[in-house]
Parts: structure tokens; sequence; C-alpha cells
């Protein structure tokens, strides 16, 4: 029988802005997990290190950034940043090992109740480059989104886009049978880096740089383990995902899709996202795209620009991603 | 951490347990499979720069934060640890086909404000069970636990369950369930000051912070208020700030849903469908709609009743409440709603009359 003890020793400073409420939170908690067998316990851990304070203002100084940019024509629903420290220990056998960890996190859900959209945002190391990004959205989002004369044929996907798809299409490709009708290979491949949010996994092994999907198989297994919380199980995960492509094509498309309005969710066969493109009048529309995984990542003919680190599932990275909607089998439909 | 006395708002301290036990349902007994426990406290102080909330489950710093521990611990103890340990058992003596995850949940809480201190205990159980592809599950309370999972046995019975179209049918909603589908669309709107709707003139929707067979506030919420009866139905907003843990902020939130009709209109046409479990609902503040899962249901007709596959319905509020075409009988209980608003999941009581809507295609 294996058994495990985990602990972890963290120090967080919150700001929550939900609807009207506005708190900033500072926590600190240490808490120890077991595992024996089939049985997983966790409780409180009565004693706790030293952790440095965390400073607040920047916290404070990412949540007036985000506040400056909205416009008044949207709300924001729910913000949610996050800075921590945590010290994790974990002994099996005669294994011991202690790591350190810090994260800064953002959330932000903003609406444009007019139009009936919602526009989710996640980061985790804001600069004037995401900052602009964000606002390019806001701008999109602000006027009033609607149908598009346009039929783009081919559509860039923002980093933080595609950052968002490539874990959930991993794990939609993993969860379905193996004839699920895979027929060509794509040349788009997904990795894990040992670079990104996080440098050693949930156990504080090294994040395996290695191919998870070749273009036409999947890896036997996520060779790292994900642990946000000594209050849950770690799960195998892909970490660090970042995607390669063997040949780029000429990557020419005026539609931007700069946000996601509703995020990937199976559908049968398919994974669909709602995205908020931009055409080249910089007029914003929302379009769904739902493709097979296979199709989406056959559908991927340019990679470009600088792979940034998103926290989507257990990190992903993303860079500006051409995908060529009509070519591939891919089926948009403007909403 | 010095707590200064007229800066501080509210001290919130909680001890927490939950254990998941899977009964195996052939006989054998329960097996533990996750135990979790812990404590903390947070300290809420309003000021010039706003709300702010010092949580830890380290070693209260101070002797006021160590007396609401130590009182919420001796509340726990005294209160909820001999039935977190029988519950398991007792449940594991019903017959079931298909082994059932019971989980419990016990807290006790203390609520300290402008001196007056509240304690709280708090266990309910969520059961699921999974057979012939459906998922059903309901939380419940002790007393209710053996008559309660007995109806979740029954909800993945039947065999061959047939597929329709749910709109196309009138709907009665039995055995309380339409308090799930008002907790949606009434008490989650009310929640967001949504824009008001037209509901019947003889339905009436309560938030109730304490009801018998329900969620038990003591008049008091997470962060010491006093809280009251609201009607929904007429405009209110839920009165009380709840929080799953210390380390969550309070919001608002609904803690017992009453469902009641007045001189409604009664009518059970054929045929019909009748709910009597329903597995999860969800409103959009932002599209104003309403999506409800049920679970278990059955066609109703003259001659015949046929068990269905579980289904969705997915409505606006105001279509919802044109299809509001009577009601019947007192607010039954329905076990369980777990309401995972903004990712803190806290029981709301759920109490409703027998509700009929008329096919929502019409």
């Amino acid at each position: 029988m294996s058994s495990e003890t985990y602990r972890k020793h963290g120090r967080t400073v919150r700001l929550e802005r939900i609807g009207g409420d506005r708190a900033l939170m500072a926590i600190l908690e240490s808490g120890e997990a077991e595992s024996h067998g089939e049985v997983f316990s966790c409780r409180s851990f009565p004693a706790h290190l030293p952790l440095p304070e965390i400073d607040e203002t920047t916290v404070l100084r990412a949540e007036s950034a985000i506040v400056r940019l909205m416009d008044e024509r949207l709300s924001l629903e729910r913000l949610v940043i996050t800075s921590g420290i945590a010290v994790h220990e974990r002994q099996t056998g005669a294994d011991e090992r202690v790591w350190n960890d810090a994260s800064f996190r953002i959330h932000a859900s903003i609406v444009n109740r007019r139009a009936g959209l919602r526009m989710t945002w996640n980061e985790a190391a804001p600069d004037d480059k995401s900052l602009a990004e964000l606002a390019r959205a806001i701008t999109a989002l602000a006027s009033n989104p609607g149908r598009s004369d346009a039929n783009p044929a081919r559509i860039q996907l923002s980093g933080s886009v595609a950052a968002a798809l490539w874990p959930a299409l991993l794990l939609a490709l993993a969860s379905r049978p193996a004839d699920d009708g895979r027929k060509e290979r794509s040349e788009l491949t997904l990795a894990q880096s040992s670079d990104g949010g996080y440098s050693l996994d949930g156990n504080g092994e090294a994040i395996a740089v290695t191919t998870l999907f070749d273009g036409t198989h999947l890896a036997d297994r996520w060779p790292n383990v994900f642990r946000p919380t000594y209050r849950r199980r770690p799960q195998s995960m892909p970490m660090n995902l970042i995607a390669s492509l063997e040949r780029h094509e000429e990557m020419s498309t005026d539609a931007v899709a700069l946000a996601i309005l509703e995020p990937p969710t199976v559908e049968g066969s398919e994974v669909a996202v709602v995205l908020l493109v931009v055409d080249g009048q910089r007029k914003g529309f929302p379009m769904r795209l739902a493709m097979t995984p296979s199709a989406w990542f056959g559908a991927v003919v340019g990679l470009g620009g600088v792979a940034r680190w998103y926290p989507y599932g257990a990190g992903s990275f993303g860079c500006d991603t051409t995908i060529d909607v009509a070519g591939r089998g891919g089926r948009a439909q403007f909403v | 951490m010095v707590i200064d006395a007229e800066l501080t708002h509210h001290i919130f301290a909680v001890v927490e347990r939950e254990e998941s036990w899977i009964i195996p349902g052939d006989g054998r007994g329960p097996g533990l499979v996750t135990r979790r426990e812990g404590h903390g406290q947070a300290i809420t102080r309003t000021g010039s720069d706003g709300v702010r909330i010092e949580a830890t489950d380290h070693p209260p710093a101070s002797a006021a934060t160590a007396a609401q521990i130590a009182t919420a611990r001796h509340a726990f103890e005294t209160g909820l640890a001999d039935e977190l340990e029988s519950l398991p058992f007792a449940a594991s003596r019903l017959d079931a086909s298909s082994p059932i995850r019971l989980t419990l949940r016990g807290s006790a809480s203390v609520v300290r404000r402008d001196e007056v201190e509240t304690t709280r205990t708090s266990l309910f159980i969520t059961a699921s069970i999974r057979a012939r592809g459906v998922e059903a599950s309901i939380v419940t309370s002790p007393r209710f636990l053996l008559e309660d999972i007995g109806t979740l046995i029954a909800a993945v019975a039947p065999p061959c369950p047939s597929r329709i179209d749910p709109r196309l049918y009138p709907i009665v909603w039995r055995r309380g369930t339409a308090a799930v589908l008002m907790h949606e669309a009434i008490g989650h709107a009310a929640e967001h000051n949504a824009s008001p709707v037209a509901w019947p003139h003889w339905l009436r929707v309560d938030d109730v912070p304490d009801v018998d067979g329900g969620a038990r506030m003591g008049g008091i919420d997470d962060t010491g208020a006093s809280i009251l009866p609201v009607e929904l139905t007429g405009g209110g907003r839920p009165s009380a700030r709840r929080r799953a843990s210390f380390s969550d902020l309070p919001i608002v939130r609904m803690t017992n849903v009453v469902v009641r009709q007045k001189g409604a209109p009664w009518l059970e046409p054929l045929p019909r469908i009748e709910v009597s479990l329903v597995g999860g609902g969800r409103y959009d503040p932002l599209t104003d709609r309403v999506t409800i899962g049920v679970v278990a249901a059955d066609l109703v007709s003259d001659t015949a009743r046929q068990a269905l596959q579980p289904f969705a319905l997915s409505e606006t509020r105001e279509a919802i409440a044109r299809h509001l075409a009577g009601a019947g009988g007192e607010p039954q209980r329905y076990p369980g709603v777990i309401c995972s608003s903004e990712g803190q999941e806290l029981v709301v009581g759920s109490f409703s009359a027998d509700v009929v809507t008329s096919p929502m295609a019409s």
C-alpha cells in the first residue's frame, strides 16, 4: 500500500470584486494531506513556517489598471486577483523534498449587457502588452458586437485564446475512443515545457519535457500531476503546454479573435467555443466555432510572435495562431 | 495580529469536517475514501479603504479569536461528532443495487459582531448513485437520510426509460422540485437585482433564514448581521450574506427557498410529465436564462406511466413566468440544493408546493 504525506504552507493576498462587493483578503494557511492506499485525508496543520509578507500594492495596481480600461458601456461582473507564495513538503517512503513557488493570477469577467455577451480574461503576468490586448478586446466588446458581413476563411487567435484552447482540446481528445474519426495527421504538435508558470509539478518533480500529441497520437499518460490545493488529491494533467507547427503558411487575415466569450466545451464529438472577433474595420462580432479536436489541430496553419504562458488548465502557452476555418472542415457560426 | 476593537467589524470562526464514504450496495459495510478537517477564522474590518479580511487557519493570535475557535470546536464535538461516525453505517443497511457515495459535511461556526456572539452547527449529507447511465444525487440531513436515499435509489431504478421532447408537454413539478426552478428563476435573479418579471398572482416565493428541515441560520448571517424572511416575488432580495468557509468572501445568498401558492388553479393534464428529482440548475444573469437538469421524471398518460431519460430545460425567466399554469398543496421539502455561486458551495433549503407549467414550446 503506497502512502504519501504532503504539506503546504501558503500566504495569499486576494482581491475580489463580485457584483457590488469588493474586499481585499489576506489569507495564511497550512495544511497537511495524506494518502494511504485508497483513503485520502487532509487537515489544517498546526505548525506553520514563517512566510514573508506579500506586497498587496501589486494586486491593487493590477486592479487599478483593469478598472481604468473599463468602458462605461460594460460591467465588471467579476474580478479576482491573487498573489501568493507557498512552501511545499512531500514525503514518500525515504524520499523527502521541499520546494517553493509564487503565483499571480487575474480572472476578469466583463459583460456587455445590451449585447448579452460575457468576456473572460485570465492572465498570470500582466504587462503593457497584455493590458493593451485587454484594452483592444474591451473596445470591441463595448462597440455592441453584432453580426459581421465578413465570413473569414482564416482567423488569427490571440495568444490567450490559443492558450485556452490547447488543454481543452487535448483533454477532449484523450477522453474519446481511439476510433473517433481521426484520419489525417495534423502538423501541430503539443508538448510540455520546463519553462512557464510551473517549474515543478504537484509532487515536486520536474515538468517532463515531452511531446503529448505528435499530430496523430496522444501520449500514453500525462507524466506530471497538478495539485492546486492540499485539500484535493493531485491529478495527472498536461502542464505548461506549448504548440509547435512543422510548416508555416502565409498568415494573412484581417479577422482576429481577441478573447473568449464562452469557454471551450465538449458537445458530442466536437469542442465548441465562442470568440470575440474583430474584422478589418475593427468591428467586433461573436463567432462560434465547433470542430472535433482533430479538426481543430488540423486547422492550425500558422504560429507567430512570442509565446506567453497563461493560467489555463495546468498552464498553457499561447502565441498568435492562425486557423483555416473554411478549408479544414471547420464549422463557423455567427451568433 | 492586534485587533482594534473600533475597526473590527466582525469575526467569523469555523471548525469543519467532511467525510466521503462508499457504500458498496452488496451488503458490505461502508468504506471511508476521503476525510477533510479544518478550522480557521476571519476578521473583517471596514475602513476608508474598503473591506479588509484577514483569514487564517493558524492558531489564533489573540484571545478574542481563540475563544471563537474554542467555542466552535466544542459545538462541533458535542453536536456533530457522533452523527458523523454513525450515519454511514446506518445508511449501509439500505438495499441499494449500485454503490452509493455518501459525503457528510459538518461545521460549527461562531460569528461575533457588536459584542454579540452566535454559534451555529450544520450537518448535511450528499448521497449520489450511478446506475444505468443515470447519475442522481440528493442533499439531506440526518433526520431524512434514509427516506431520501430511498428516493434516490428509486430514481435510478426504472429500466429502459423513454426519450421525449420535454418542451412539448405540460410538467407537474412534484415532491418540492419546483423549489429548484424558483431558486434559479427568482432567487438567483433577486441576488443579481434582475429586472422584474410578472409572476402569477397566486405564486409566492420567500427566502426564509430558518426553516425546520432546512438551513438554520439562527436569525444571523455569516457577518453577524440580523436577517429576516424576504418575499422574493414581491421584489425583495435575500438578506443573508453567506460564505462557504473562513477564507471566502461573504456574499448575498439564499438560505431556504419556500414556494407557496394561494388560490392557484390546479390541473393535471394528460399526457403530462411528472418531475420527481432534479440534478442541477443554473441562472445566467447576462441572458436571464434558467437551465434545469431533470434526473427523474415520468410521462403520465391516461393508461400508463413511463419513466423518462434525464433531460434539460433552458428557458428565459419571462418564458417560465408565462408558462406557470397552476399549483396545488402545501410546500414539501425537496432533498437538496447545493448552490455553488462564485465557487462557494452552500446548502439552500428547498420547499415547494406542486407546480404545473404548460408546454414550453407553446
